[in-house]
């Protein structure tokens, strides 16, 4: 059994190619591999060697998205929910099911993952354990969130906007321009409500294209949703558009129907009611960078 | 005119809201805030089927309104549910 943790939770990845898959994983997943000394319980593991079976049962829903050249699609139905990724280069397909089956009080999800004559490649192996993951989450306090994050004075920012709005360019100039930033991670960190009512963000093994994969985490000081402008200025936002300016960061898989999209909107209340939210309007400039921190910190040069 | 199955009223840190998912582009994502008089209709109504005419009764028998305000407001009720698409007619 391969043992990851993420975000402080952890889970497990059961395959008989437990070696091929392990050095598959070195790359980006080196930080996370545990093991469990019998306290810390999985919140779920991963059956790689199973063979996804899709019944005749109508989905509910259907959800078709693309993810870079391959095509995703998650049939939802009332106990578990499918997701497949058809790697366009290959033709092969890759499913993971998340339902409700459980051994020894231990949630297992079904994954074809390593079933197949081809091993999984990366881009697909990280969405559909990202996608388990987000799921268990729900359960957890935990959200992943499209961002780059980058940690100031001890304190995270997360970066938020569509693909191609400049979030990473936003984290490059803090980078370069406010001495003391490192970056966390660069595309789907994590956020935790915790019992005590502080929110963390935690960088996580899946960063995009840039390789920043760290197990750390940091108290969130706050979301930064990025809008490309003439100027560079900072607003903090109520909330509703607090809510709106994040919920569209979270993971699209989750808003498809409402047994996801509750407990969600939930946990991101919670975390909202002790997280200022802003939105940045900038320029991809250096200035940029200053007039967020001096907003956020009120950080004199 | 009725409104738009499958949305529901969530409070999110105190505020009422809808939340519209876009189908296929997560860039629609909308949030709408309801006010308390918003929140009534919407519930009253549910499934119902509604025009301007009745949702100003609705009005003038809850609230301390006339008739020609409350038509006024019902029109702006329903422009503004129009304008979030979130009405199917």
């Amino acid at each position: 059994m391969i043992y990851l943790t993420v975000a402080c939770l952890t889970f497990g990845l059961k395959s008989s190619r437990e070696t091929t898959l392990r050095k598959r994983m070195e790359h980006n997943y080196a930080d996370f591999f545990t093991e469990t000394d019998g306290n810390n319980t999985p919140i779920f593991i991963i059956d790689a060697d199973s063979k996804i079976t899709t019944k005749e049962q109508q989905p509910i829903t259907v959800f078709n998205y693309s993810l870079a050249e391959d095509n995703a699609c998650l049939k939802i139905y009332a106990d578990r929910r499918i997701l497949t990724i058809h790697h366009t280069a290959s033709g092969n397909c890759f499913s993971i099911e998340c339902g409700t089956v459980s051994e020894n009080n231990i949630t297992v999800y079904k994954s074809d993952l390593a079933a197949q004559s081809v091993a999984p490649p990366h881009n697909i192996l990280d969405h559909l354990l990202l996608f388990a993951l987000s799921m268990s989450g729900l359960h957890h306090n935990m959200l992943l969130i499209h961002a780059s994050s980058t940690v100031y004075n001890d304190k995270a920012m997360m970066f938020l906007g569509e693909s191609g709005t400049g979030k990473s360019t936003h984290s490059r100039m803090w980078l370069e321009n406010i001495s003391g930033t490192t970056l966390l991670n660069d595309d789907a960190p994590a956020v935790r409500l915790l019992s005590d009512g502080t929110v963390r963000t935690y960088g996580t093994p899946w960063s995009g294209k840039t390789p920043c994969y760290m197990n750390t985490s940091y108290p969130l000081e706050a979301f930064v949703r990025i809008k490309r402008a003439q100027y560079n200025r900072l607003t903090r936002q109520d909330t509703i558009h607090a809510f709106g300016a994040v919920l569209p960061s979270c993971l699209p898989t989750l808003q498809q129907d409402e047994t996801t999209l509750d407990p969600l909107c939930n946990i991101l209340s919670s975390i909202l009611a002790n997280v200022p939210v802003y939105v940045m309007e900038c320029l991809p400039n250096g200035n940029a960078a200053r007039v967020c921190c001096n907003g956020l910190f009120e950080y004199k040069q | 005119m009725k409104i738009k199955h499958g949305y529901k009223i969530r409070n999110i840190a105190g505020e009422n809201v809808i939340v519209a998912i876009g189908k296929l582009n997560v860039n629609l994502t909308k949030v709408i805030s309801l006010n308390p008089t918003s929140v009534w209709l919407w519930e009253k109504l549910g499934n119902e089927e509604f025009d301007a005419v009745k949702i100003s009764e609705l009005l003038v028998s809850n609230y301390n309104v006339d008739r020609d305000t409350a038509i006024a407001d019902a029109e702006a009720w329903i422009s503004s549910l129009r304008k979030a698409e979130l009405l199917e007619e």
